[in-house]
């Protein structure tokens, strides 16, 4: 093995003849700050509450941190006026507390450096580390343009440092939420409709009559506001169907639940487009009044009958006229969800399209109990000079995928290879708030790439696995430490929500406000940066939109009425969808003119070889990705993920519940660590299934390394969406090893 | 208490806010989720539903008490007075629904109802954050109350009912 420059560091290993230069933290809110006066409070009373939005996941749901005398966080609370959680929060938003208490966190700025030919960390002073990214930045902008820096962002603090990005010339910003996540049905869902699906999605869950998820485990993942409104539907007397070769959560709450065999949706959905339209049970009005190309949609699913669809699915014919007319029956107020991580098999924008069709043939699209059109308030911009043009950014990067409508982190990274061919040389990156080496897939790719940078920053409050690719490693605080931008949802009601530290910042870590903040005015962009605390902007945004930092310190919630019209789609009047064509597009022109097939096609995908079973991964319900896994709160709950084995496989195999496997895949990759077996009937004989985001590598992560296996390091096979390049991650094998591969080797 | 098992997705939410609500240390619970599995693919049931303290009519765990410690109040809900408490772990033997454990303070703990909290007009943590509100919490003696009204309508069990303790926890089913 050839050393690398970028070798991986364990932030355990820090300290090895490392400078301790740290200073005290800096009080960056000033004297008579806001944060003083709760403290001085705390001690009249015996809680004080202070608002906030949860940073756990992205569903970001409002709430309010408890904090007692000592100023200690004891818990956080859902709040009411929230439509994003009701006043109820998920166990992660409740475990929230377990974020800022985690003893693991990451303390001070960190450098690499070598001593003695070994590569370690060393303790820095905010101000070294700081000094060090502006001129490494500084350097690369003078020699390459501001371009070749990258940011990789997740979350809130990608907010903050995307501003930092934009006011020094850098549009090559990605994040793995699209590529690697939402983005084929953002794509799918718009060519059809002509908008976004969006996040939170605007499904009328609560007043459906007929919820039809498709590889989708609402209540496995802990998307709050629609758990609770499927328990509303629930109470409601609602259908659910749920499509899922695992009998998920979701699939044992189903009237129908269809155990499909993977990779094979698409041909399932044509089948259920055949018969609606062949028993002439679709929105006839509807299609009539909104829609375009159904003639050709008719004819193209003419032959695609349940018997057919039977021979590639395994579902019964009767059930898929049985299925097809129960959501005829309920049609409008039925939801074909379009899920959310829909990276599968590389036709995931054509899946995300056939889930739009059927949603446009039972009229479900605008219609109460089907999709709601979702609203939004602005929050004014602060005042800020205008953004310099940079010459290329994630646009030009992602070209090659038409429809791209975000940056391609996996796109970006390759930039940062250098080749002959290569007319966009990324050579920084910064990594925020997430965790890459287990958001992205092909770790060999992502490996050469980040060696072949000359500078790497990661941002996170953790020392999670990518920290220790980095040159400078900077320690953000939590959610429940800073202020950060008002949430603006998009929902029924416009709504905005107050995110208000309820304690300082622990240890020495600082809000990535003032982190963009700081590098900007190094880097000489000072001017967008036009405030001491963050706290000014929210003042002056809140001010413009007829509130005040005071009454929103209250209340954290404030919904403004609607202005956009109805919910749903006037019957009586006319309507213009924001396509092309103004018209629902069943046909798609767009597609046709770029070389795609401009109706869904049933594409067989890779079948796993003998002895290996397919790889499927999906959520638990207490973790987000990877970054809970150390939480002590949320550990004490989930400490490993399991891999799911059918009775039959266990039989065959000789496993029993409880025994420590590995995994090796179809590229021979061996998984790090080992996963206990769980033999249930859940999961199908043809593939296995774990809880994503287990397996760390990072020893800091005292509770969290080497529990449980990374699912990500086992996905080398990547089928690209060719429409908008997202990352298919569900066509990789795995064989099941029962003999330690990794003994007589160091990890 | 009623819990409505077929709208519970087993997150654990209720374990979370429990612990913080009442100091429970990391490592320990008062309550817990539980997943039953039958059936064999694709024929499959699941059953999802969060367990604790049963809150007996009939309390082994107060007749075993030595001292006195475990206690039921008048409105049925059994408590242990830590102070009292000898930590000697009879009541941990005794209940049949292992909802006792010894806390590292060296007194038995377990689920309150948030005795604490009931006393302020406020529902029980867990009932409190449920995301999927499948927990109803109330008056079992008003026939008016909810909780008597979803076991008037409902199907339902209650846990162990052979041990003959007279469980105030309902599962819907």
């Amino acid at each position: 093995m050839t050393t690398s420059r970028r070798k991986f560091i364990k932030i355990s290993a820090l300290g090895l003849g490392g400078v301790a230069t740290t200073t005290g933290a800096i009080n960056m809110f000033g004297a008579n700050s806001y944060l003083d006066s709760l403290v001085k409070e705390n001690v009249a009373k015996t809680f004080k509450r202070t608002p906030t939005y949860c940073e756990v996941c992205f569903w970001k749901c409002a709430a309010w941190t408890y904090t007692d005398e000592e100023g200690s966080i004891k818990k956080i609370i859902g709040n009411e006026n929230d439509s994003h959680c009701y006043g109820r929060l998920c166990p992660r938003g409740t475990g929230g507390v377990g974020m800022y208490n985690d003893e693991d966190r990451l303390k001070t700025p960190l450098i690499r450096t070598t001593v003695d030919g070994e590569q370690t960390f060393r303790e820095a002073s905010w101000d070294e580390a700081l000094d060090l990214i502006a001129s490494k930045f500084h350097t690369i902008k003078e020699a390459h343009g501001a371009e070749a820096i990258a940011l990789l962002k997740h979350g809130a603090p990608g907010k903050h440092l995307e501003h930092l990005y934009q006011a020094f010339g850098s549009d090559t910003i990605a994040e793995p939420a699209y590529a690697q996540c939402r983005g084929p049905r953002e794509t799918g869902f718009s060519l059809t409709f002509g908008s976004w699906v969006g996040s939170p999605e605007p499904t009328d869950i609560r007043d459906t009559k007929c919820l039809v998820l498709i590889g989708s485990h609402i209540g496995e993942n802990m998307h709050n506001s629609q758990v609770q409104e499927m328990s509303d539907a629930i109470d409601n007397g609602a259908t659910i169907i749920t499509v899922d070769p695992r009998f998920s959560t979701a699939a044992s709450k189903s009237k129908f639940w269809l155990p499909i065999k993977p990779a094979t949706d698409i041909a399932l959905m044509l089948a259920w487009m055949h018969v609606l339209i062949e028993e002439e049970i679709y929105d006839k009005e509807y299609i009539a009044k909104y829609a375009k190309g159904f003639n050709e949609l008719r004819d193209h699913v003419s032959e695609f009958t349940p018997e057919w669809a039977y021979g590639v699915t395994g579902i019964k014919p009767n059930e898929i006229r049985e299925t097809a007319r129960t959501m005829a029956n309920a049609s409008p107020s039925v939801i074909i969800h379009p899920g959310r991580h829909v990276v599968w098999y590389g036709d995931d924008s054509q899946r995300a399209r056939a889930m739009a069709i059927l949603n446009a043939l039972l009229g479900s699209w605008g219609r109460r109990g089907g999709f709601y059109f979702k609203e939004s308030i602005k929050v004014p911009e602060f005042p800020s000079p205008e953004y310099p043009h940079p010459k290329w950014g994630w646009k030009e990067i992602g070209a090659k995928y038409p429809l791209a409508q975000m940056g391609i982190t996996t796109e970006v990274m390759k930039c940062a290879i250098p080749s002959d061919d290569n007319k966009y040389p990324v050579k920084a990156v910064m990594v925020a708030g997430t965790n890459i080496t287990k958001s992205i897939p092909n770790k060999k790719l992502l490996e050469e790439a980040m060696d072949a940078l000359d500078f790497m920053v990661v941002v996170d409050t953790m020392p999670m696995d990518v920290t220790g690719y980095a040159d400078v490693v900077l320690p953000e605080c939590t959610y429940l430490e800073r202020y950060d931008e008002i949430r603006s949802a998009t929902n029924r009601e416009p709504s905005i929500a107050l995110r208000v530290p309820a304690v300082p910042p622990k240890y020495d870590s600082k809000p990535a406000w003032w982190i963009a903040k700081e590098i900007g005015e190094r880097m000489g962009v000072g001017a967008y940066f036009n405030y001491s605390d963050y706290k000014e902007v929210i003042e002056w945004q809140l001010k413009k939109m007829g509130t005040s930092l005071e009454e929103m310190e209250k209340i954290g919630v404030k919904n403004f009425p609607r202005k956009s019209g109805s919910l749903y789609l006037d019957e009586n009047g006319s309507y213009e969808f924001p396509t092309q064509s103004g018209k629902i597009e069943l046909y798609s022109n767009e597609l046709k003119s770029l070389g795609f097939d401009p109706l869904p096609k049933y594409t067989k995908h890779p079948e796993p070889p003998q002895g290996f079973y397919r790889l499927n991964y999906g959520r638990a319900p207490m973790h987000t990705f990877s970054r809970t896994a150390n939480n002590p709160n949320l550990n004490d709950l989930k400490k490993e993920n399991d891999l799911w084995v059918n009775p039959k496989v266990a039989r065959i195999l000789g496993l029993k519940t409880g025994q420590a496997v590995w995994l090796k895949n179809q590229d021979d990759i061996i998984s790090s660590f080992s996963i206990k077996v769980r033999v249930t009937e859940r999961v199908r004989w043809d593939s296995v299934y774990m809880v994503h985001g287990f397996g760390h590598k990072e020893k800091k992560l005292s509770r969290a390394f080497g529990k449980g296996i990374n699912d990500t390091e086992l996905i080398t096979s990547v089928a690209i969406d060719p429409i908008m390049g997202g990352t298919g991650m569900r066509g990789n094998f795995v064989e099941i090893i029962t003999k330690n591969p990794h003994k007589n080797i160091e990890i | 208490m009623v819990i409505d098992t077929l709208k519970c997705v087993g997150c654990s939410d209720c374990v979370v806010a429990c612990q913080t609500e009442n100091d429970v240390p990391i490592g320990y619970c008062r309550d817990w989720i539980t997943e039953t599995v039958n059936g064999a693919y694709p024929s499959i049931e699941l059953e999802l539903k969060s367990e604790r303290c049963n809150h007996c009519e009939n309390a082994p765990c107060v007749r075993c008490c030595p001292t006195g410690a475990s206690h039921q109040l008048d409105n049925g809900i059994v408590l242990v007075t830590g102070d009292e408490c000898i930590g000697c772990g009879a009541c941990i033997e005794s209940c049949p629904y292992d909802a006792r454990y010894q806390h590292p303070d060296g007194y038995v703990d377990k689920c309150t109802f948030c005795h604490h909290r009931l006393e302020k007009g406020q529902l029980p943590a867990c009932v409190s954050v449920c995301p999927t509100k499948c927990m109803y919490f109330g008056d079992l003696d008003n026939p008016n109350s909810e909780v008597s009204q979803l076991l008037k309508n409902r199907k339902y069990k209650t846990l162990a009912p052979e041990a003959g303790t007279k469980p105030k926890v309902y599962y819907l089913i």
